[in-house]
C-alpha cells in the first residue's frame, strides 16, 4: 500500500530527526541557548547558587584589632549583645571588604520602637515601653547607649557641683568614667537620667 | 570493467551498504540511548559540585522558636537585601505572621507588608469593625520549610527545581519556564514568581519562580543564613541535623517541636517551638 | 485581600488564559469521542457527524499549546518540556502527549479524507491540483483494498486516540489540579473524572453548536436524527457530570474537614454567581432539562434543533464556568484557610480578555481553513470495477442518483 509506505516513511523520518536532534542537544553537540536547549547541568547551577556574594557580614566581623573592637567589647556582653550590628547599621560585607565604604548610623526613635514599642503579641518578658508615655520628647539614645543599653546607673552619692570634676575621663583622679556616648553632653544633663528619673 | 570498479576501494557495493547501514544503525542506537538516559543526567553525584564543600556531609535544618519572636521584622529586611528579593509585598522569601486570639476565640492573623517594617503602628484586623479584645497573641516567622518530600520539586515540569544532597530545595532560574505549578503546590505559600517589572532579582532572571533557599551561598561557606544573623532574640536557629550537638538538634532534644501541616506528608525540616492550635 | 492570606498568595499566577487551556483540551477530547463513537464503536446514528468532529478536533488541537505558551513567565524556554520533562510532574506530560495525539489525529483525518483528497487532486487543476497532490503524498490509489486498509487503520487510530485524548491529553489536566494536596478546593481523586466528563459534555455541545451553525451558513439541511442522537449522548454525559460534581461538594460538606468552613464561604459567597448560578443552574440543570425534552419527546424539528442548540450553548457556558471556578476559585482561596483574594482579568495585556478572545477565535478560523480544503459535509463516494474509477460527489442525506 504505497500511500501507507510513504506516510510511514515520512513519520519515520520525522521521528528519527527528532531523536537525533534531541540526542545532539543533550550531548551539547547542538545548542540553542536562547531557547534553553542545552545539556542540563545541575551541578553547575548548584555551584552558581553557592557562589553568590554575601551582603551581610556577621557581628563577629566587626570585632578585632584595627576594627571596632572597643565598641564590640562594650556591646557583646550588653543587653544588646544578641542584636546584630547590621540591624542598625545596615549590611556590612561591602565595608568589611573595603573600609572606604561607609555605613550609616541610625539613632532614631523609630528604629528603637520597631523592637521596643509595646505590642500585645510580644512576650511579656521582653522589655517594651509605650512610646507616648516614655519620655516622648527625648531621643532614646540620650539615656540608652545603643551599644550598652539599660537604665542609667544609680548614683550612690549626693550630687555635688560639677560631675565632670570627678567623672571626666581626662581627670587625673578619675572616678567611674563615662561611657562613650556621654561625650559632648552638657553637665546639667547628668542628673536628668542619674537622679531617680527612671521608669 | 564494472566489477573491478566496484571493487576498487576494496569494498564492493553490498559491503558498502552493509557498512553504512551498520554505522547508521549504531548511531541510531546511540541516539536512542542518549534520549533514554536523558534526564538521568540531572542527578548529581556527591563531590561533583565544587571545591571543598561536600553536600552529602551535611543535612541542614531550621528551628523556629515562636516564643521568642518579637515581630521586629529585621529578618525580612536582611533577607530581602541579602538575596536581592524584589521589594514588592507579594514577593517574599520569608515573612512574619501575627496571631491574635480574641476573648471569644476568634483567631486574627495579619502580616502587614510581610512584617518588613515590624508591627508597630500597624492596626489589628477588625472583623467586627471594633477594636478586638485580645486574649493571647504571638508572632510566627515563616520561610521555606525545606521539605524532605517536597511537593514543589515533584511538580516542576522541566526539572528546574530540585533538592540538593544537603537537603535544600533550589530553583535553577536559568531553566525555570515560569509555569507557576510549584507555587500552587507549596502548602506553605513559600514560593513566588519574580514579576517582569521587578526592581531586582536574585539571579537577574524575571518571570521565574523563587523561594528561600536557606541562604545556600552562606551556609555552604560555614556562615549562617542572613535572617538567623539578623534575629535579635534567637527565634531562628539553623544548623546541621546530621550533627547531634548542633543547635537545632539540641533544641529538638530539650523541648517539644512540631511542623506545619504534618498531615500533608511533606516532612519539613523546619521545626517550630511554640506553635499554637490555630497556626497554619 | 479579605481576611488573611500568605503574602505571596497575592500573586494570582494562573489567569484567564490558563482557564482556557483545560477548556480547549476538554473540547478536543469531547469532540474526538463523538468521532470515536462512530469509527470505533460503530454508533451509526452519529455517522453524519463523524467527519465533522474529526476536523473540529484537529482545528482545536493545533491551537492547544497557545494558552500555555502565552502564560509562561519564560515562554521561549517552553521547548524544555521536550528536552527534560520531569516524570513526576503531571504537567510534563503535555509535550509528548500533545505531539503524539496530534500526530494520531492527523493520521486519522488523513486516512478518513484520503479519498476526498485524491479525488480533488485528480479532478483539480493548477495550484489546487498540486496542493491536493502533496496532501495525497503523490499516491492516487483508491482501490477497494486500499480503502479497506484505510478503514481498519482508522479504527485502530481511533481506538488509540480514545485513551490518548480522553485520559492522557485531558485527564492529565484534571490530575494536575486533583493531585495538589496543598489546595483543598483542588485536591480530590475525583478531579480527573470530573474533568473527563465535563470535557465530553463540552465537546458534544460544541459539535451541536458548530454543526447547526455550519449547516445554517452553508444553507444545507441538518440531519435531525444525528442531532437528536448527539443530544441524547450529551444528556447522558451531562447527567453523570453533574452528579459527580455535586457529589464532590456534598461529600466535603458531610465530612466537614478543617477546610470546609473556608470552602463553604468560597462557594456561597465568592463563587456564588459563577458556581451556583452559572455552572450548576444555567450551565447544567437547565440544559439537562432541555436535552431530556429533546430526546424523549418528539418535537417539530425546528423546535428540537433550537432547544438542542440553546442547551448546547448553555452547556458550553457552564463548562467554561466550571474551568473558571476550579482554576480561579482555587487561587482566590488562601491556603491558610483564613481568607480570600480577588481576581479580575485585565482587558488588555498579555493575559487579558482580548488575548483570550483571540485565542478562542483561532480554532474556528483554523476550522474554516481546514474545511475549505477538506469539507466534511461533501462526501466523495468511490466505485471501482477494476478498470475505471467512478467518482461521485454526494451531498449527505440526499439519496444517491440511480
Amino acid at each position: 500500500m504505497k500511500h501507507l509506505t510513504r506516510a510511514g516513511l515520512l513519520l519515520g523520518a520525522a521521528a528519527i530527526a527528532f531523536v537525533v536532534l534531541r540526542a545532539a542537544i543533550l550531548q551539547g553537540v547542538f545548542t540553542l541557548d536562547e531557547f534553553a536547549l542545552r545539556p542540563p547541568d545541575r551541578a553547575a547551577n548548584q555551584r552558581y547558587w553557592m557562589g553568590l556574594p554575601a551582603v551581610y557580614a556577621a557581628s563577629s566581623s566587626c570585632a578585632g584589632a584595627g576594627c571596632h573592637d572597643d565598641i564590640y567589647q562594650l556591646w557583646v556582653t550588653s543587653a544588646h549583645g544578641t542584636v546584630a550590628c547590621e540591624n542598625c547599621h545596615g549590611p556590612a560585607e561591602a565595608h568589611v571588604l573595603d573600609t572606604a565604604v561607609r555605613l550609616p548610623s541610625n539613632g532614631s526613635a523609630e528604629l528603637c520602637e520597631t523592637c521596643h514599642a509595646q505590642l500585645a503579641a510580644r512576650p511579656s518578658s521582653f522589655p517594651q515601653i509605650e512610646p507616648a508615655q516614655h519620655f516622648p520628647e527625648s531621643a532614646c539614645v540620650s539615656c540608652h547607649l545603643p551599644h550598652r543599653p539599660g537604665p542609667a546607673a544609680t548614683i550612690t552619692h549626693a550630687p555635688e557641683g560639677d560631675c565632670l570634676q570627678c567623672h571626666s575621663p581626662t581627670n587625673a583622679r578619675p572616678a567611674k568614667p563615662m561611657p562613650i556616648n556621654h561625650t559632648g553632653r552638657a553637665n546639667d544633663q547628668c542628673l536628668f537620667c542619674h537622679e531617680g528619673m527612671k521608669q | 570493467m564494472a566489477r573491478d570498479d566496484e571493487k576498487m576501494a576494496g569494498i564492493d557495493r553490498r559491503g558498502f551498504l552493509k557498512l553504512t547501514g551498520g554505522i547508521l544503525g549504531a548511531a541510531g542506537v546511540y541516539a536512542i540511548l542518549i534520549n533514554v538516559k536523558g534526564t538521568a543526567i540531572l542527578d548529581i553525584a556527591s563531590g561533583q559540585v565544587a571545591g571543598d564543600y561536600d553536600p552529602s556531609e551535611h543535612y541542614w535544618g531550621f528551628v523556629i522558636n515562636s516564643h521568642n519572636c518579637i515581630g521586629c521584622g529585621k529578618c525580612v529586611v536582611a533577607c530581602k537585601l541579602e538575596n536581592r528579593v524584589p521589594q514588592r509585598d507579594d514577593c517574599n522569601r520569608t515573612w512574619i505572621e501575627r496571631y491574635q486570639i480574641t476573648d471569644d476565640g476568634q483567631v486574627l492573623v495579619d502580616s502587614p507588608q510581610s512584617g518588613i517594617n515590624g508591627f508597630v503602628g500597624k492596626p489589628s484586623p477588625k472583623p467586627s469593625g471594633e477594636e478586638p479584645s485580645i486574649d493571647k497573641a504571638f508572632f510566627v516567622p515563616k520561610l521555606c520549610n525545606g521539605c524532605d518530600n517536597s511537593p514543589c520539586s515533584q511538580v516542576c515540569p522541566v526539572s528546574a527545581t530540585y533538592k540538593t544532597k544537603d537537603g535544600i530545595v533550589v530553583v535553577d532560574q536559568e531553566r525555570c519556564i515560569g509555569c507557576g505549578y510549584c507555587i500552587q503546590a507549596c502548602p506553605y505559600g513559600a514560593r513566588y514568581l519574580i514579576p517582569h517589572d521587578a526592581d531586582r532579582s536574585p539571579t537577574g532572571n524575571v518571570g521565574v519562580a523563587d523561594k528561600c533557599n536557606w541562604c545556600y551561598h552562606r551556609i555552604t561557606k560555614g556562615r549562617l543564613p542572613a535572617c538567623v544573623e539578623a534575629c535579635p532574640v534567637g527565634a531562628r536557629v539553623f544548623g546541621d541535623l546530621n550533627d547531634p550537638e548542633s543547635a537545632p538538634r539540641k533544641i529538638m532534644r530539650d523541648t517539644r517541636v512540631a511542623v506545619l501541616k504534618p498531615e500533608l506528608g511533606t516532612k519539613p525540616k523546619c521545626y517550630y517551638v511554640g506553635l499554637d492550635e490555630g497556626v497554619r | 485581600m479579605d481576611g488573611f492570606a500568605y503574602p505571596n498568595e497575592a500573586q494570582i499566577g494562573w489567569s484567564l488564559i490558563v482557564v482556557l487551556y483545560p477548556f480547549t483540551t476538554g473540547l478536543i477530547a469531547g469532540v474526538f469521542i463523538v468521532s470515536a463513537l462512530y469509527y470505533v464503536f460503530n454508533v451509526q446514528s452519529l455517522k453524519p457527524l463523524a467527519r465533522f468532529s474529526l476536523v473540529t478536533a484537529l482545528a482545536f488541537v493545533i491551537v492547544a499549546p497557545l494558552p500555555l505558551a502565552i502564560h509562561l513567565g519564560r515562554p521561549h524556554r517552553a521547548l524544555e518540556i521536550f528536552l527534560t520533562p520531569h516524570f513526576t510532574s503531571a504537567m510534563a506530560m503535555f509535550g509528548y502527549i500533545w505531539i503524539f495525539y496530534m500526530g494520531n489525529l492527523m493520521i486519522q483525518t488523513w486516512l478518513v479524507f484520503r479519498k476526498d483528497i485524491v479525488t480533488y487532486a485528480l479532478t483539480g487543476t493548477g495550484l489546487r491540483r498540486r496542493i491536493y497532490s502533496v496532501m495525497a503524498l503523490g499516491v492516487y490509489d483508491l482501490s477497494a483494498k486500499s480503502l479497506a486498509i484505510d478503514r481498519r487503520l482508522v479504527k485502530l487510530s481511533g481506538a488509540i486516540g480514545i485513551p490518548t485524548a480522553w485520559i492522557l491529553f485531558h485527564g492529565y489536566s484534571g490530575f494536575i489540579f486533583g493531585s495538589v494536596k496543598a489546595n483543598p478546593w483542588w485536591s480530590t481523586p475525583l478531579m480527573p473524572i470530573i474533568f473527563l466528563f465535563s470535557a465530553v459534555v463540552s465537546g458534544m455541545a460544541l459539535l451541536i453548536v458548530l454543526y447547526v451553525a455550519a449547516m445554517a451558513v452553508q444553507r444545507k439541511p441538518i440531519n435531525h436524527d444525528a442531532l437528536r442522537s448527539l443530544a441524547g449522548w450529551l444528556a447522558g454525559f451531562l447527567a453523570v457530570n453533574v452528579t459527580i460534581e455535586v457529589l464532590e461538594v456534598v461529600t466535603m460538606m458531610y465530612m466537614r474537614e478543617q477546610s470546609w468552613e473556608t470552602i463553604r464561604s468560597l462557594i456561597t459567597e465568592r463563587l456564588a454567581t459563577s458556581y451556583l448560578v452559572i455552572q450548576l443552574l444555567v450551565g447544567s440543570a437547565l440544559p439537562l432539562l432541555a436535552l431530556w425534552v429533546v430526546t424523549l419527546i418528539r418535537l417539530p424539528q425546528r423546535t428540537s434543533t433550537f432547544l438542542a442548540s440553546a442547551a448546547a450553548v448553555l452547556t458550553l457556558v457552564g463548562v467554561f464556568a466550571m474551568r473558571w471556578n476550579v482554576v480561579i476559585g482555587g487561587q482566590i482561596l488562601s491556603k491558610s484557610l483564613r481568607g480570600f483574594l480577588s481576581y479580575t482579568p485585565e482587558i488588555t495585556g498579555r493575559e487579558g480578555v482580548l488575548v483570550a478572545l483571540f485565542i478562542m477565535a483561532l480554532p474556528f478560523e483554523l476550522f474554516a481553513l481546514i474545511t475549505y480544503f477538506i469539507p466534511p459535509w461533501r462526501e466523495v463516494s468511490v466505485q471501482s470495477d477494476g478498470v475505471q474509477l467512478e467518482l461521485n460527489m454526494v451531498e449527505p442525506d440526499f439519496p444517491r442518483p440511480t
